[in-house]
């Protein structure tokens, strides 16, 4: 009748229209997902390269002596003069704990462990 | 929504971003889903058609994962953000339409099937609440989208808006006495006609 169609929708049945519209909120397509998905893999930064470690130039002689077949030992003998040669300069002892205390001894005995055994003791 | 969950929600979201500029090939889609549907919703109620909403809702997108390697403390959460951009979009497509030949709302294809009156009652009213969105002034139907559709909480709306808290509060108001009397004219689709 058309004195119905005049009437205002009361704030009750509003808010059940309103709650019914929610409930059924229009979802995209597969197709637009699809799209949206290809649009970010084609701007998507690329991942930043993983940095290699760097390499001592101890570990570089340890395996400069690998490729030329030098005996562990020659290698390491020959790095104990050095070492003797550096520590004279400065006045300290040369012994194992000198060698152990400081970071390049420390480096060393790790790149050549047959220098452990050339070390005096103390 | 409760603020804690909205907080917890944008705070994953903003995670997400942050993966997916680092090149997390997951995090786009995850963040898609999350985001897409609820831009795709607002876009096809405040245009009323399914392609423009499509577009809106892709460029939205587009600008999210453009904007991602950028993406520090944008003064807003990432679907915050995106709401905004597509709600801008829709407003302009809305102006252009204007100066254009008016279109009319899309109208979903009538199901006739035997059977199916509970299916066609909720069409008819699908149909009758977007006629009556589209007789709300802009700011009125988003608002009023935003919060009584979307459910998303009075300070986001402001923040979507670019306006203040009371400002939303004044807007839903308005827009929604607005759709009541628009809605009025529809009663008979709505299954109002006995009162109920």
């Amino acid at each position: 009748m058309a004195h119905e169609r005049d009437l205002d929708i009361d704030d009750a049945a509003l808010d059940l229209i309103l709650a019914g519209a929610r409930a059924d909120a229009p979802l995209p397509s597969a197709a637009l997902l699809a799209r949206i998905e290809a649009d970010a893999a084609r701007l998507q930064p690329a991942p930043p390269p993983r940095a290699e470690p760097r390499r001592s130039w101890l570990a570089g002689l340890g395996a400069l002596a690998g490729r030329l077949a030098l005996p562990a030992g020659l290698v390491a003998a020959g790095l104990t003069g050095l070492w003797i040669g550096l520590s004279a300069g400065t006045g300290a002892d040369f012994n194992g704990a000198s060698v152990y205390d400081s970071a390049f001894g420390l480096q060393m005995i790790y790149e050549f462990p047959a220098l452990a055994g050339l070390l005096p003791e103390g | 929504m409760k603020a804690d969950s909205a907080r917890g929600t944008s705070s994953e979201d903003a995670a997400l971003l942050a993966a997916y500029a680092a090149g997390d090939p997951q995090a786009a889609r995850t963040l898609m889903l999350r985001i897409a549907p609820r831009i795709h919703a607002l876009a096809v109620r405040m245009l009323g058609d399914r392609a423009e909403a499509e577009d809106v809702t892709q460029e939205a997108m587009l600008r999210l994962w453009k904007i991602a390697p950028d993406w520090r403390d944008m003064g807003a959460a990432p679907a915050t953000w995106t709401y905004r951009v597509a709600a801008n979009l829709c407003t302009d497509r809305l102006r252009r339409r204007r100066r254009q030949a008016p279109l009319e709302p899309e109208m979903e294809p009538e199901d006739d099937r035997p059977g199916n009156e509970a299916r066609m009652q909720g069409a008819a009213r699908a149909r009758a609440l977007q006629a009556a969105l589209a007789e709300l002034p802009e700011r009125q139907r988003l608002a009023v989208i935003l919060r009584h559709l979307e459910g998303r909480p009075n300070p986001e709306i402001a923040e979507i808006l670019e306006i203040s808290v009371e400002a939303v509060e004044s807007l839903t108001a308005r827009g929604k006495r607005t759709l009541a009397k628009a809605l009025a004219k529809h009663r008979e689709a709505l299954g109002l006609i006995d009162g109920t």
